[in-house]
C-alpha cells in the first residue's frame, strides 16, 4: 500500500498523480523500443537484474517472464555463466556498477560495452539504465504495487 | 579531468546538456528534454525546493557538473547560495528551515536505501507536502540521480567547475 494515497496503488496510478509529468515518463521509456535503441532482450534482462540489486521483488517477478530459465537462474553469477554473450556480461557488468558505485565504473568496462554496440549503443545503455535505477527507488520508496 | 569514454557528435549543441555525449541519441535527448522540462517548469512543487533535492543528489552522486550548476529559477524564487552551502553531511545542525531538512532526509532515504524509508518520515512528507508534490519530488530524485550517474559514467568532466547558472529547464 503506498503511503501516499494510503491505498493500494500500482506505479502507474501513483505517477499518474502528475499527469503530464506521467505522459512524458511514458513517452521517454517508449522511445528505446520505438527507436530500437537497444536490444529488447538486453534492456529487460538489465531491468531484471536492477531490480534484483535493489531488490524490489515486484519489479523482479514482472521482468523474470521475459527472460529464458538458464538465463535466469545464472543472472546471479552472469560473469561465469556461459548463457550470456559478450555484450550481455558487457552491460550486466556497467549495470551493477551503475546501480552500486557509478564512480566505480572504469574504462574497460565502458570500451567493452562500446566494443560490442558502439558509442551511440554505450550512451542509451546508461540512459535506460538511469530510468531503470531511478524508478525502481521510486516504487520502493513510495511503495507502489506489490513491491513491499 | 578524465578521458570522456565516447567521441562527442558533430552534431551536439551549444548548451552543456545538448552539447554532450547525450547528443549521440538525439530521439532520447528530446523525450528527456520534454521530461525534464516538464518535471521543472509544469508541475506542482516549488523550484527551491526541487533545487533543494537536486543539489543534494550531485553532492553525493559527486558529480562535478550538476553539482556546480544553479537553475535560475529557483535562485529567483528565494534560494540562497548560503542555504545551498548547507546542503552537506551535518545539514541537520545548520540553520536551513525544517522543510529543507525534511527534503534532504527524504533525499538520503531514497539515495542510500529507499526500503529503509520509516514510519515518521513518511507522516513528515506527508504533513508537509501533496500527494502530487512528493510524487513530483521522488520523480524528480530519480532522474537527479539517473543523469547524475550518466554524467560521471560518461567521463570527461573536468575535477572542478566554477558556480555558474543556466536557465530552469522548460
Amino acid at each position: 500500500m503506498t503511503w501516499v494515497l494510503d491505498q493500494a496503488s500500482p506505479f502507474e496510478g501513483v505517477l499518474g498523480l502528475r499527469a503530464n509529468l506521467f505522459s512524458d515518463y511514458q513517452a521517454f521509456v517508449a522511445v528505446f523500443r520505438e527507436q530500437k535503441l537497444l536490444d529488447e532482450e538486453l534492456m529487460q534482462l538489465c531491468h531484471l537484474r536492477v531490480a534484483q540489486l535493489h531488490r524490489c521483488s515486484s519489479q523482479a517477478n514482472a521482468l523474470a517472464g521475459s527472460i529464458s530459465d538458464a538465463k535466469l537462474s545464472a543472472l546471479p553469477q552472469w560473469y561465469r555463466a556461459p548463457e550470456f554473450s559478450a555484450l550481455e556480461k558487457a552491460a550486466l557488468q556497467l549495470t551493477e556498477c551503475f546501480c552500486l558505485d557509478t564512480h566505480s565504473i572504469s574504462d574497460e568496462m565502458a570500451a567493452a560495452v562500446v566494443k560490442e554496440i558502439g558509442d551511440r549503443g554505450l550512451v542509451a545503455l546508461l540512459e535506460f539504465l538511469a530510468l531503470c535505477d531511478g524508478f525502481v527507488r521510486f516504487q520502493i520508496v513510495l511503495q507502489t504495487g506489490e513491491s513491499e | 579531468m578524465t578521458g570522456s569514454r565516447v567521441k562527442l557528435p558533430e552534431n551536439a549543441g551549444d548548451d552543456p546538456v545538448s552539447g554532450s555525449a547525450l547528443a549521440l541519441q538525439p530521439e532520447a535527448l528530446a523525450a528527456f528534454n520534454q521530461l525534464y522540462g516538464t518535471l521543472w517548469s509544469r508541475g506542482v512543487l516549488d523550484h527551491p525546493s526541487k533545487e533543494v533535492a537536486r543539489l543534494r543528489n550531485a553532492r553525493k552522486t559527486n558529480c562535478v557538473f550538476c553539482k556546480n550548476v544553479r537553475f535560475s529559477q529557483a535562485r529567483s524564487d528565494g534560494l540562497e547560495e548560503s542555504q545551498v552551502e548547507h546542503i552537506r553531511d551535518g545539514y541537520e545542525g545548520s540553520d536551513l528551515s525544517a522543510r529543507q531538512k525534511l527534503i534532504l532526509r527524504y533525499t538520503d532515504v531514497f539515495l542510500d536505501d529507499p526500503h529503509a524509508i520509516d514510519a515518521s518520515l513518511k507522516q513528515a512528507m506527508r504533513d508537509e507536502f501533496s500527494a502530487e508534490e512528493i510524487v513530483e519530488l521522488t520523480a524528480g530524485l530519480a532522474l537527479f540521480m539517473g543523469f547524475s550517474k550518466i554524467a560521471v559514467s560518461l567521463g570527461g568532466m573536468p575535477e572542478s567547475l566554477p558556480i555558474f547558472e543556466m536557465p530552469t529547464p522548460a
